[in-house]
């Protein structure tokens, strides 16, 4: 049996790590550019469908399951899944994705988050101040291509320290503490930004035209768009990314609440806050200020490949024009409120890896802690020394993307067809502050399934032309490494039980 | 943090600023059609109101125990 027996401290510091493991750069810079690209105002129409159908569900599914396991002493989803159906050896191996996207997610998003560190550092130093646009853009482009004295290794190694320590110090002392300074520190930065987003002012400080301009853009709905698949498929994709729904960390924090305590109501103030971040400040920022200092058809064509390159090559030269004490002070409220949305997600990806490690093989907080940071360490170096060959972007796209659809796919399978929905049903409510609409035992049935399995399905011409397509050296590599990490967690499961098994 | 309540009145005094001085107010009408107005006073106005409301249910219900905070092996209060 676990010798893992941690638990939050609060009721808020719950909600509020819940929150910040939803909360990511993707509120930032995903979201906005999703909604230019699939109808405007109109996308929100799909969104919130696609959250009520199936974010909403996944979270409570996610939190129950974890609640559940948690109660037999289960923290992570190999075993959580276990608890669900004893008798198949199977959802074992499925659970094997909660440790294995985890894993290779913070790979390559730990790196992500150590350039908001550097920027946070060089807004400090005043290192933009005097460089031209095209100045800022070739930065960027240099600091990840290693041409700036190794400057991103030292920020990745920092950043990898801190997530290791401040895990290290367990849930209580660390992650629920990390989450309580965080989050309101990113609320504050990004009603900051967004207030000088949408009050900027044609002819002030170099701007083209008002930031109203942008939300115009942003907000005009295209009603056409709702009739397409494809807006529909990116809808429900934009939810899986800003929920963190499908990667086992839910399931993990969840595995630390009290048995009898609250899931219901947790699960809708960390859900709705995520929606709060992303749709009123994520909204607020980006686009308004770009569109601004540069009209609505060159941020058009920058948002082509993505949200990146708008945030880290444009944003911190416009914020230069607003004099050096404002544009430091703007920027470091960008790249400090993108670092705290990305540190408290990444700590959540820690935790089901230590999580498993302390129950299955007894080791203790810090030594797990350290573990998680070295195989990171490992597993993410290639995407920092061939970021330009398409190691990062192949880690995304596996671990990332299709990972996460798969997971939650079998798992409300499992949940609303092996466990049943009777006990679904149940272990739900137990406990809860507010009334779940009856309904809702229906959508979880039916209707989330079918989304998922529609999104699946979807996505599948994509997969296979991915296979199809081998890609460099370095691609293939990748995928190798991916693989045999699935594999050695497969394995180190494996052990896990023989052990369990020999202990009865 | 005494540094947050600072930052929180600096904000308000200069969006008190903002509004006496008016510039936001015509800057929207002026700019924004009405379609996307709605659709944006819509959108963020449900995603608001459902996040206040939650998070004024969990701050109204009934205060939990900390009593059952437990030990981990570690030997560190979790």
């Amino acid at each position: 049996m676990s010798s893992n027996q941690e638990s939050w401290g609060s009721r808020l510091g719950l909600i509020l790590a819940m929150a910040g493991n939803a909360v990511g750069l993707g509120n930032f810079l995903r979201f906005p550019v999703q909604a230019i690209q699939n109808g405007g105002g109109a996308f929100i129409i799909p969104y919130l469908v696609c959250f009520l159908l199936m974010g909403i569900p996944l979270l409570w599914v996610e939190w129950a399951t974890g609640r559940f396991g948690g109660k037999k002493g289960n923290h992570s989803t190999p075993f959580i899944l276990h608890e669900l159906d004893p008798k198949r050896a199977l959802w074992k191996y499925v659970g094997v994705f909660g440790i294995f996207t985890n894993i290779a997610v913070a790979a390559y998003y730990c790196y992500l988050e150590s350039w908001t560190l550097n920027y946070v550092w060089m807004f400090i130093q005043g290192g933009f101040n005097g460089m031209g646009q095209d100045g800022v853009a070739n930065y960027f482009s240099s600091y990840i291509t290693l041409n700036q004295n190794y400057t991103a290794i030292y920020f990745w190694l920092l950043c990898l320290f801190l997530n290791t320590y401040i895990l290290s110090k367990g849930l209580s002392g660390g992650v629920e503490k990390a989450a309580k300074v965080g989050m309101p520190l990113l609320l504050l930065f990004g009603l900051f930004l967004a207030y000088k987003g949408i009050t900027l002012k044609a002819g002030e400080f170099g701007a083209l035209l008002d930031g109203t301009v942008g939300l115009n853009f942003l907000w005009t709905p295209n009603f056409d768009s709702i009739w397409n698949t494809k807006v529909w498929l990116a809808a429900a994709g934009q939810i899986f990314f800003t929920l963190s729904v499908g990667m086992g960390s839910i399931q993990c924090y969840a595995a630390y609440v009290r048995s009898k305590q609250d899931i219901a109501l947790n699960a809708m103030s960390a859900g709705w806050m995520n929606e709060f971040v992303e749709v009123v400040l994520g909204s607020s920022i980006l686009i308004p200020i770009a569109i601004g200092y540069l009209g609505v058809d060159q941020v058009v064509e920058l948002t082509k490949s993505g949200g990146l390159g708008l945030g880290f090559k444009t944003l911190p030269y416009l914020f230069t024009q607003w004099g050096p004490w404002m544009g430091a002070v703007a920027g470091i409220c960008w790249f400090g409120l993108l670092f705290f949305a990305g540190i408290t997600s990444s700590l959540a990806m820690g935790t089901p890896v230590m999580a498993f490690l302390r129950d299955e093989f007894g080791w203790k907080r810090g030594a797990s802690a350290w573990t998680f940071g070295l195989i990171v360490l490992v597993l993410g170096a290639p995407t920092v020394f061939f970021f330009n060959e398409g190691v990062f972007d192949e880690y995304d796209y596996w671990a990332g993307t299709v990972s996460l659809v798969l997971f939650a796919l079998l798992e409300v399978i499992l949940f609303a067809w092996v466990f049943g929905m009777d006990q679904g049903w149940k272990e739900i409510n137990e406990g809860a502050d507010m009334k779940i609409p009856t309904v809702y035992r229906f959508i979880i049935q039916y209707v989330t399934p079918l989304i998922l399995l529609a999104v699946f399905l979807g996505s599948l011409p994509d997969i296979l032309s991915k296979i199809q397509n081998p890609g460099n050296h370095y691609v293939q590599g990748a995928r190798i490494l991916l693989l045999a990490l699935y594999a050695g967690i497969a394995y180190a499961v494996y052990v896990a039980y023989r052990r369990r098994k020999a202990r009865i | 943090m005494p540094v947050l309540p600072t930052l929180f009145m600096w904000l308000t005094v200069a969006v008190k600023q903002e509004f006496n001085s008016n510039r936001l107010t015509p800057s929207i009408l002026r700019t924004m059609t009405n379609l996307a107005l709605i659709t944006l006073l819509l959108s963020q106005g449900i995603v608001t109101a459902f996040t206040g409301y939650f998070l004024w249910k969990v701050l109204n219900s009934p205060p939990e125990s900390t009593e059952n905070l437990t030990q981990d092996s570690d030997g560190d209060v979790a």
